[in-house]
């Protein structure tokens, strides 16, 4: 028998980062889904390739990129019980994201040395301010959890795919891309849809889904497996470029890890929504499930693309995974995630003192609902458009994908403090 | 340390039932040695109907917590007639929210099974005039005793004297 009154430990909100560092980088979020609808919806039909290239970055890093930087501040001290050290250099990193990510499309869309050059800048530096103390955070980590090991193996590749992209970024400004320059374009997608944007959901997912949806534990074997093949691969595609793989081989290799992402895990997630304790209707639980039940589909995408010479698969495959599979699930953890922040930092300390309004009124469906709509509705039309080439669906996918960024934005300045008298404290 | 200091202990009786024991002397036992207004968590291989009657008689107040593999954690409030209110099916901010919001006056303890450790709410009991206990059990669910402080002395520093003992009787998250 053990006597003892309670451990101290606890998360103090001083130990999360000032709520302005995830903020910020959370509201990249709706603007690239404007700025991306916005290209897709007027680009003529000769601009396609640009025009790809811009809305794939601007969907990588604005809204998978800067939202997972921003959930990750938030999640180390949660999950690792480590927060960042010299966390102030957040407001830095959103800054620099933002000037060399805007650089960086714009330089794709109408390529300038010096729009590389910006972008490399901003982007280099942002990367150094946010890899630096996270590496020192997650090394601090006490846990060992397989959520804490997802997230080093998801720093990780973020490292790697950042590398890749700046060198790529640097050889298109000076003429000078690298020979094998698929094989280094497959790895950094590779690397960033599955070692990032993949590991990172998937591994947080294992504790983010039971905690916010009551679902049974994610199968711990599973999670753990996952996490150990997502590292070896991000290893394995990175040394397989040094020793000069072909583009193919290195695809084939990603087949392990991508089954799991875009199936296995998918299935799980569903099974455990399905079985949730408490069914109360929930957006962002509709979000997870649209997600999921696209990620079958990028697979199927990125297996055509390999076997296929068509260009309308890898054009699918990519429109799928970030605007689609990513793209739904990070959507709808902001709807969840958002008002818990606010909520936390604004009426937590006020609870029992005076009546304070509930978190679901701050986020409420008559919001998240409508967003769902037109963000599935733009990758329905965005689907459609690819395999039948039709400008006019392109259009129609570009204008939801707007509509739905509009909407978030809107909920969102709605719940920045100050902003919306109806979640005021009741005095 | 002060005896408004809640305490939880814990006792599982799953080895001595195993063992082809008979654990109600432990039990009684260990309940006398637990400060009036604080908790014998027991935890017992099925749902322990006798011992609750028994115990309920004897003016405890006892709530049980289901585990995914058929065992019972048993949360006796010894002295206090107060009935762990279940949060485990609230998501996050709930529980949180419904422990804040809990009134206590007049109470000498209340006790709540929360879904997981609150690492969020532990900071906000620590800035009011609370003392609290907290165990986690084997499926991750918290049991959390929480008493009144009336000596302001007491309520600053409620656990500063037991911080480094960590009271889980399982994995904390």
């Amino acid at each position: 028998m053990k006597l003892g009154a309670a451990t101290a430990a606890g998360l103090s909100p001083d130990q999360g980062p000032p709520l302005l560092v995830p903020i910020f980088l959370f509201c990249m979020a709706p603007v690239s889904l404007i700025a991306a609808g916005g290209v897709i919806a007027t680009s003529p039909t000769s601009q396609w390739l640009p025009a790809a290239m811009t809305a794939t970055h601007i969907g990588t890093l604005g809204l998978l990129g800067a939202t997972m930087l921003g959930a990750l501040y938030q999640m180390l001290p949660v999950l690792a019980g480590s927060p960042a050290p010299a966390i102030r250099l957040g407001h830095g990193v959103g800054g620099l994201w933002v000037v060399g990510a805007v650089s960086l499309c714009a330089a794709l869309w109408r390529p300038e040395p010096l729009r590389f050059f910006v972008a490399i800048a901003g982007l280099g530096a942002a990367l150094g301010l946010f890899l630096g103390p996270v590496a020192i955070a997650l090394s601090r980590a006490k846990a060992r959890a397989v959520e804490v090991r997802g997230m080093t193996f998801a720093v990780l590749a973020l490292g790697i795919v950042g590398g890749l992209g700046l060198t790529m970024a640097y050889g298109w400004a000076t003429s000078a891309l690298p020979a094998n320059r698929a094989a280094w374009v497959t790895v950094h997608l590779c690397v960033g849809l599955l070692g990032w944007v993949g590991m990172l959901l998937t591994a947080i997912s294992t504790q983010i889904i039971p905690m916010f949806y009551l679902t049974a534990p994610f199968p711990p074997r599973i999670a753990s497996a996952a996490v150990w093949l997502g590292g070896v691969s991000v290893l394995l595609w990175t040394a397989g470029l040094a020793w000069g793989l072909s583009a193919t081989t290195l695809a084939w290799t990603a087949a392990p890890f991508a089954l799991y992402v875009w199936l296995i895990h998918p299935i799980v997630a569903l099974k455990l929504l399905a079985k949730r304790r408490r069914k109360r209707k929930d957006v962002s639980v509709q979000f997870w499930q649209a997600g999921s039940l696209v990620a079958p589909f990028v697979g199927i995408a990125a297996a055509l693309t390999l076997l296929s010479d068509d260009p309308r698969w890898p054009l699918l495959f990519g429109w799928l995974a970030i605007f689609g599979w990513g793209g739904l699930i990070v959507h709808g953890m902001l709807t969840r995630i958002l008002p818990f922040l606010v909520w936390f930092h604004r009426y937590a300390p006020l609870v029992g003192e005076m009546k304070v309004p509930p978190m679901r009124r701050m986020f409420p469906p008559s919001r998240s609902g409508p967003a769902l709509i037109a963000h599935l509705s733009a990758v329905g039309l965005g689907t459609v458009a690819i395999l039948t080439g039709q400008p006019v669906v392109f259009a129609g996918a570009g204008l939801s994908l707007v509509i739905s960024g509009l909407i978030l934005a809107y909920a969102m300045v709605r719940l920045l403090p100050g902003l919306d008298a109806d979640v005021g404290p009741c005095h | 340390m002060s005896d408004q200091t809640a305490q939880i202990h814990a006792l599982d009786v799953r080895p001595i039932l195993a063992a082809g024991g008979e654990p109600l002397g432990d039990i009684l036992a260990a309940l006398a040695s637990v400060g009036s207004h604080n908790v014998l968590l027991i935890t017992a291989p099925f749902r322990p109907r006798p011992l609750i009657a028994l115990l309920t008689e004897k003016g405890c107040g006892v709530a049980v917590h289901a585990l995914p593999d058929g065992s019972h954690a048993v949360a006796v409030v010894k002295d206090a007639p107060v009935v762990a209110e279940d949060l485990t099916d609230l998501p996050p901010p709930e529980p949180l929210e419904a422990v804040l919001s809990a009134d206590l006056t007049g109470q000498s303890a209340a006790a709540f099974w929360l879904p997981r450790y609150p690492s969020l709410l532990v900071p906000l009991l620590a800035k009011r005039p609370l003392s609290w206990a907290i165990s986690v059990v084997e499926d991750g669910a918290a049991l959390l005793l929480l008493r009144p402080q009336t000596d302001t002395a007491a309520a600053k520093a409620p656990v500063d004297a037991q911080a480094a003992e960590d009271n889980s009787a399982g994995p904390r998250p």
